[in-house]
């Protein structure tokens, strides 16, 4: 799968026309997590039992997802498999690996399938408001010019997104969205994980690529929070973690 | 980025206040052109914050309209592909409408020419240069930042806001460790990063993320600082002392101990020493893991990702059990001691050299009363009766190392070698008797039998591993050695008595005897060599073939001597037993291939495959000049499959087949007489048995209700079995000849179900497990079939309050075992009841205290008909003292009741077995326990004045 390269700018700007605008079609997500800074997070006890096996574990978990999109809606899911399925060991088996998630964003409404390790859930909500910080830094992402966004989200953890204008779509990779134009990074530094756009692929999305299962527990984003609570209470410091890739 | 900046300054001011948001208007164009840019992004921020407060996008025509919560001043942003983002200051009135007019945008080729170029700097571009600083270098302040540690690096300059400069560049990304780092959160900033935890500071030119992806260089780079942390800092040492003495009603007792454990880096050094009567003979696991330096411990990642650790406890690796970990049996006192050394170095652990020695001393005295309960055809049966006093001293010493060189990122050697000397002595005197089923006296046993043996070994084994680049392609290999010595010499003094009878009205008839006296010296010597090669080859994503080939040689001289006495006075023991001294040569040679096909999917696995050996003995008769030659070919297949429903539910399928040769001493036994009652005849007949097992087993674990399913189930059926043939005359002495049969079959299986009860903090579960054996024997000539069967079920409670201040378990287990002989109509069956209980409480003041109980019911038999029940309960009370807790002060009482027993009673085939042995019982025991711990983080930063930059290519 080719990625279009979107030729930036150096043409005289004679033909100012929607061809420049991204308004559907596929982004490629590499979600990398930092494995071994996420076991020094473990509590001492199972640290100790950890570090004989660190050697062997290697520094990065790295998955892809898919996200559809037009300028009303997007579906983020899992995408291509790694080579020989991933990783296997537990601690790289977070709960969000099956996420499936569908933005509208003209009713700002979320819909989401979670597999929370033998709970499904379906998970109906609006979208996630975030308090955004526009930063003045540019980076170009999968050959988008994305401007920085610093936001928190569950009170107190730091999310940090880089969008582009050039896709008006204002969506996101996992519930990650309502920022000017399509976020093609996210960075939640206390998880370790960053979500980053690989390519973009301008072909228009079936119809049936936005297809969301509604098997599952019914509940919204506060009530799932509520029962994973109690069933984490006894994980130590993994718990909080745990739950924040829950809701991601 | 350039932005433009234009300050629009509104001078029109509305008076109307009612509205409740405010509308900003404006059409955006291309000021050269005079084109209109149709869905341009316009966004609004606060100006105080730079908050997002609103966007839009431009209709076709190029106008916006959008709508704000509260007046005051903005930042507006309007961008476009192709265009310079326009960047405007706003504020917002009383008016409710503010019409913004036309925002010209201008094309980025115009903004080149008049602005960006003298902005672009004359970069010299090193491609593929890295810079690395190594940290220690640069002196900085205790507690120091990253950020204090990068403006001492030369060419490198911070300046008041953050932002990092490297050779007149902005550095736009930081990685620790290849992770971005972004300093917007502030918990993983104050936490991570001090600078005594970096090891190296790298700039470097990142490649774009398209260009690492496709190959191809599109020449955009980003000034990058990788910050490599240091892989462990740490110093520091911890240990702790332990003295406890107390008395009992039999002895005194104590239980002393003292570890230590120093580190630096990756440099270990540990220490213990153990002595005790209490049956404490060695580190527990979780001391082995600190002070033991994980002799015998093997850690690896399974092919599923599970972490595995498991203890070697063969003969000549896990210290502790050694002649037996106390199990109960007897009064032991031991001293044991070791220490360890270990070091890793080289980049990623390219070296790992580590050595352990250990001591041990062991006492043990026992004290066993042996019941045996015989069953013969025509409803005959046996009872012997055997109390055997034992005494044994034993001492052995054992050093280990070990060697690994990770030659590249996928190969790596390893040798471990270890040496070994143990010595026992051994006193023990027996006396038996035996009746018959009418409880006369058939045969009677004294005898006194001393032994002083002394085994060296010495092993080493050779592994090397490699991995190809094509993924799952492995090649290994393992040479290993084996040598094995041991001598042996002691007396055996044997007096029977065997009481012929009269077969009708049982009436003694006469009285025959025998005497041992008899010396035996013991030499026996193995060596073994084996080569293993083995190779995976993929056959495609999901396919693997395994093969593997080995080669292996033992050869072994057994030389067993038998002396007696010349004359009474004798004294030497001169005379040569010809009849009971032998000395022989064994070789054997095994060639064993194996082969096998994988499958690894994402829901199933599965393999199917299996080995053949072929194996051919020589046995040489060293004194009389014979040999004999046998040659056997075992077959071994194999299968399993696996179904994952998902990531906690699991099936699995195993089937395992085995073909098992007799061994020499079953086709041509040697004499020997050190169990007078026992007589074993040679059969050349005999051949293989073939088993096959099939086994299933199916878990589910919840993890949100912790609630698991454990399910195991095997079979397995042996064609041909090697079972015995036995002669037992009326005096009860046997004569046994190994034959094979059919029909041989067992089983076992195991249910569990548990769940927890997170409302009420309680854990829940209840399993049960059924083993049923089915052999064929022949017994006075009449094929005998035995059916010893065995069900228990239980039950599991645990709670354990808020904050952990009261645990409670309790474990109630109901066995019941039924046991059959076809040659007897008897039935032996009787159940077991044992319950444990458990509570321990957290008090004020530091104190805590808890007591637990055993209680076994044993149901009494015809035979066994003694109260073997036993209520072992147990208590103790500690305190805590001074800062940190470092110091316990504990006083316990072990078995209160002093009802202690050792115990065991099982059947096999058609014989019910009960031993009894003497064992710890009553003792009170005041305890002390130091706690002693100092880490010290960081090593002090080197000469301040050697300032290193390496340049790495």
């Amino acid at each position: 799968m080719k990625k279009i390269l979107i030729t930036i700018a150096f043409l005289a700007a004679a033909f100012a026309g929607k061809a420049q605008y991204t308004q559907q079609g596929k982004i490629e997500f590499e979600r990398k997590v930092n494995i071994k800074r996420m076991l020094d997070d473990l509590d001492d006890e199972q640290k100790q039992w950890i570090d004989k096996f660190k050697a062997q574990i290697p520094q990065f978990n790295i998955t892809y997802f898919d996200l559809y999109f037009d300028n009303t809606k997007s579906i983020y899911k899992p995408g291509r498999e790694v080579d020989g399925g991933g990783m296997k060991m537990w601690f790289a088996q977070s709960p969000a690996n099956d996420n499936i998630v569908f933005t509208d964003f003209n009713s700002e409404k979320v819909k989401a399938s979670k597999t929370v390790y033998e709970q499904k859930f379906y998970v109906q909500d609006t979208m996630r408001k975030i308090e955004w910080k526009i930063a003045d830094e540019m980076r170009t992402i999968a050959n988008y010019r994305c401007r920085k966004a610093v936001g928190k989200m569950f009170d107190s953890v730091y999310v940090v997104a880089y969008y582009t204008d050039d896709i008006p779509a204002i969506g996101g990779p996992e519930m990650f969205a309502g920022l000017p134009g399509m976020i093609l990074q996210v960075a939640v530094p206390r998880l370790h994980t960053t979500w980053i756009a690989q390519s973009i692929d301008i072909a228009k999305p079936k119809e049936t690529d936005f297809a969301l299962s509604e098997k599952g527990k019914k509940v919204n984003n506060k009530e799932m929070a509520s029962m994973l609570k109690d069933s984490f209470k006894d994980w130590g410091k993994y718990a909080e973690k745990n739950l924040w890739w829950t809701l991601l | 980025m350039r932005f433009i900046y234009t300050l629009i300054l509104i001078l029109w001011v509305s008076t109307s206040s009612f509205a409740q948001s405010y509308i900003i208007k404006g059409t955006v164009s291309d000021t050269v052109n005079n084109n209109p840019l149709p869905l341009a992004s316009i966004t609004l921020l606060r100006a105080k914050d730079s908050v997002l407060e609103s966007f839009t996008r431009a209709k076709s025509d190029g106008s916006f309209s959008m709508k704000v919560r509260a007046k005051g001043k903005y930042i507006l942003m309007a961008t476009f592909p192709g265009m310079a983002d326009y960047l405007d200051k706003i504020e917002v009135k009383e008016e409710n409408e503010l019409n913004l007019g036309q925002l010209p945008l201008v094309s980025k080729t115009h903004l080149l020419k008049e602005f960006v170029l003298t902005k672009q700097y004359a970069a010299i571009k090193v491609k593929g240069d890295t810079v690395e600083y190594i940290a220690d270098s640069f002196k900085v302040r205790d507690n120091a930042t990253v950020e204090a540690l990068l403006k001492k690096l030369p060419g490198i300059q911070v300046s008041k806001d953050g932002q990092i400069m490297a050779y007149g560049e902005k550095v736009q990304k930081v990685l620790v460790d290849g992770e971005e780092f972004f300093t917007d959160d502030p918990a993983v900033v104050t936490k991570s990063l001090q600078a005594k935890a970096i090891d190296k500071v790298q700039v470097f030119d990142k490649k774009s993320d398209q260009a690492v992806f496709t190959g191809i260089d599109d020449g955009e780079k980003t000034k990058t600082i990788n910050l490599q942390l240091k892989e462990d800092k740490k110093k520091g040492y911890f240990g702790k002392v332990i003295a406890g003495g107390g008395a009992g009603d039999e002895q005194g007792y104590f239980e002393n101990q003292a570890m230590f454990n120093a580190f630096k880096a990756k440099r270990k050094f540990s220490a213990f020493g153990i002595m005790s009567n209490t049956g404490k003979m060695g580190l527990g696991w979780e001391d082995r893991d600190k002070f033991g330096g994980g002799s015998g411990e093997n850690s690896f990642m399974d092919e599923n990702g599970g972490f595995v650790t498991y203890y070697n406890s063969s003969d000549d690796n896990g210290f502790e059990g050694w002649n037996g970990q106390y199990n109960g049996q007897g009064y032991p006192r031991a001293w044991t001691a070791g220490t360890h050394y270990s070091n890793k170095w080289g980049k990623d652990d390219k070296y790992h050299i580590g050595g352990n020695y250990r001591y041990a001393k062991q006492d043990m005295a026992t004290t066993t009363n042996t019941l045996n309960e015989n069953f013969l055809p025509n409803n005959k049966r046996q009872v012997s009766n055997q109390q055997k006093e034992n005494y044994s001293v034993g001492q052995r010493h054992r050093v280990d190392g070990i060697y690994e060189w990770k030659l590249d990122t996928t190969s790596n050697i390893k040798l471990t070698a270890n040496a070994g000397y143990s010595n026992t002595k051994t006193n023990s005197t027996f006396e038996s008797s035996t009746k018959d089923g009418n409880d006369s006296m058939i045969n009677s046993t004294k005898s006194i039998v001393s032994n002083d043996a002394t085994t060296k070994s010495i092993n080493s084994v050779l592994d090397w591993r490699k991995r190809f680049k094509k993924k799952g392609r492995t090649i290994g290999l393992n040479i290993s050695e084996n040598y094995r010595e041991t001598e042996s010499n002691g007396f055996q003094n044997f007096n029977n008595k065997y009481f012929i009878r009269d077969t009708a009205s049982g009436k003694l008839l006469t009285t025959t005897s025998s005497l041992t006296d008899q010396k035996k010296i013991n030499e026996n010597k193995t060596l073994s060599l084996s080569a293993k090669l083995n190779y995976t080859e993929p056959l495609s994503k999901v396919a693997f073939l395994d093969a593997a080939y080995t080669f292996k040689v033992d050869n072994t001289t057994s030389l067993k001597e038998t002396f007696n006495r010349q004359t009474p006075t004798d004294n030497d023991y001169q005379s040569l037993d010809s009849v009971y001294s032998n000395d022989y040569m064994f070789n054997i040679q095994t060639h064993t291939g194996a082969a096998s096909v994988r499958f690894m999917m994402k829901k199933i696995n599965f393999s199917v495959g299996g080995s053949a050996a072929n194996a051919s003995f020589l046995q040489e008769d060293l004194i009389r000049d014979t040999s004999r030659r046998y040659n056997f070919t075992n077959f071994f297949p194999k299968a399993y499959f696996t179904y994952n429903f998902n990531k906690q539910r699991r099936l699995r399928f195993d089937y395992n087949g085995y073909t098992r040769q007799p061994s020499i001493d079953q086709i041509q036994p040697l004499r020997n007489n050190s169990t007078p009652n026992n007589i074993a005849i040679g059969n050349a007949n005999l051949t293989q048995e073939f088993t096959q097992s099939v086994g299933l087993s199916f878990n589910d674990y919840k993890m949100l209700s912790n609630r698991y399913i454990w399910m195991n189930a095997n079979f397995d059926f042996t064609d041909n079995a090697i079972s015995r043939s036995e002669t037992i005359d009326a005096t009860g002495q046997r004569a046994y000849q190994y034959i094979n049969v059919d029909g041989n079959h067992g089983g076992w299986g195991y249910v569990g179900i548990g769940r927890k009860i997170t409302k009420i903090n309680l854990d829940a579960g209840v399993y049960g497990s059924l083993n049923i054996r089915k052999v064929n024997s022949v017994i006075n000539n009449i094929i005998t079939r035995s059916d010893n069967n065995r069900y228990s079920l239980g039950m599991r409670f645990g709670y354990e309050s808020e904050g952990e201040k009261i645990e409670i378990n309790y474990n109630p287990e109901y066995s019941y075992n039924d046991n059959r002989s076809s040659v007897n109509t008897q039935t032996t069956s009787f159940y077991t009841f044992e319950n444990e209980f458990s509570i321990s409480f957290k008090l004020p003041l530091k104190f805590e205290a808890g007591t637990d109980a055993d209680w076994f019911i044993r149901q009494k038999t015809s035979v066994f008909d003694q109260n073997n029940n036993v209520f072992k309960w147990n208590a103790y009370v500690a305190k805590k003292l001074l800062k940190n807790d470092v110091l316990e002060l504990r006083l316990s009482v072990f078995d209160i009741l002093n009802q202690n027993l050792g115990f065991s009673r099982y059947a096999q085939n058609n014989i019910i077995t009960q031993d009894k042995y003497n064992t710890i019982r009553r003792y009170g025991m005041l305890t002390l326990t130091w706690n002693f711990t100092k880490a010290a983080a960081g090593v002090a930063p080197q000469n301040a004045a050697t300032q290193i930059i390496q340049m790495v290519k």
